[in-house]
């Protein structure tokens, strides 16, 4: 009887089978791409949003804190 | 341009740990992760004080500089914020970091830790401000509503104090020269008709 842990594990198997040396390179490519493309967002990410603003929540939050 | 800073009084702090139950609470924070905690120096002893930690959002964070991966980054308020997508768990920053500010959620087989979590200012992550993505993974951004981190808003002696670094040192400053310092602090001054 076949398990679900044994379907994985032949999975794993079957792709590890499937790539060569030149695949390989082309995979850390790959990845090379995507973190770099993962890398941007999250450097744009820096920029996004509103940031802080002194509303009147904000000032109100500072004078009680004044006591 | 206001740089967002934490600041803990140890005069006031009576470690309730209320700011660890609102950051938990607010954030939703799992099990086995605070982002805040509450340290006692001198535990037993004359002089002991109660201090509120977590990450402090330093100016030239340690975490940033040796994340092999390069997911932190910081704000134009300068908050220190990372991408959780881009975290490879490697835990460099728990060890660089002066205040043990990063958690990891799991312990697993060959010292997997997940993804780093660590306080947010709740400011969010990278993700777009109020999405379901960035509740998910960072927890709320209060920032981005026009509040303040909610650990120092519910504080109840208001000995955490956040915001912008200016403010907070000038609410501090006001207090010391209210209250003195030293044995002034414990109503010496008032008790003795003196200051300091």
């Amino acid at each position: 009887m076949t398990d679900r842990s044994d379907i994985i594990a032949l999975d794993r198997r079957a792709f590890l089978r499937g790539i060569g040396l030149s695949a390989g390179a082309a995979g850390a490519a790959a990845v090379g791409v995507v973190a770099t493309q993962a890398d941007a967002k999250a450097k744009a990410g820096a920029t996004q949003g509103t940031g802080y603003q002194e509303t009147e929540h904000v000032r109100r939050a500072y004078e009680a804190a004044g006591f | 341009m206001a740089r967002m800073k934490f600041l803990c009084d140890a005069e006031r702090c009576i470690h309730c740990s209320g700011c660890v139950t609102a950051c938990k609470n607010e954030h939703e924070v799992p099990w086995g992760i605070n982002r805040r905690r509450v340290v006692t120096l001198n535990d037993g002893k004359p002089g002991q004080r109660s201090l509120s930690v977590a990450c402090m959002h330093c100016s030239d964070a340690p975490c940033m500089a040796v994340c092999p991966v390069d997911c932190f980054y910081q704000t134009n308020d300068g908050i220190v914020l990372h991408n959780k997508d881009l975290c490879i768990g490697c835990g460099y920053c728990f060890y660089a970091c002066p205040f043990g500010a990063p958690q990891y959620p799991s312990t697993g087989n060959f010292g997997g830790r997940g993804k780093m979590d660590k306080c947010t200012f709740c400011a969010g992550g990278p993700e777009v401000d109020h999405s379901k993505a960035e509740l998910e993974k960072y927890g709320r951004n209060r920032i981005a509503e026009g509040k303040l981190p909610l650990c120092a808003e519910m504080c109840a002696t208001k000995a955490l104090l956040a915001g912008d670094g200016d403010m907070v040192s000038t609410i501090y400053r006001e207090r010391v020269m209210a209250r003195g310092f030293g044995s002034g602090a414990a109503g010496w001054g008032q008790a003795y008709g003196k200051k300091g």
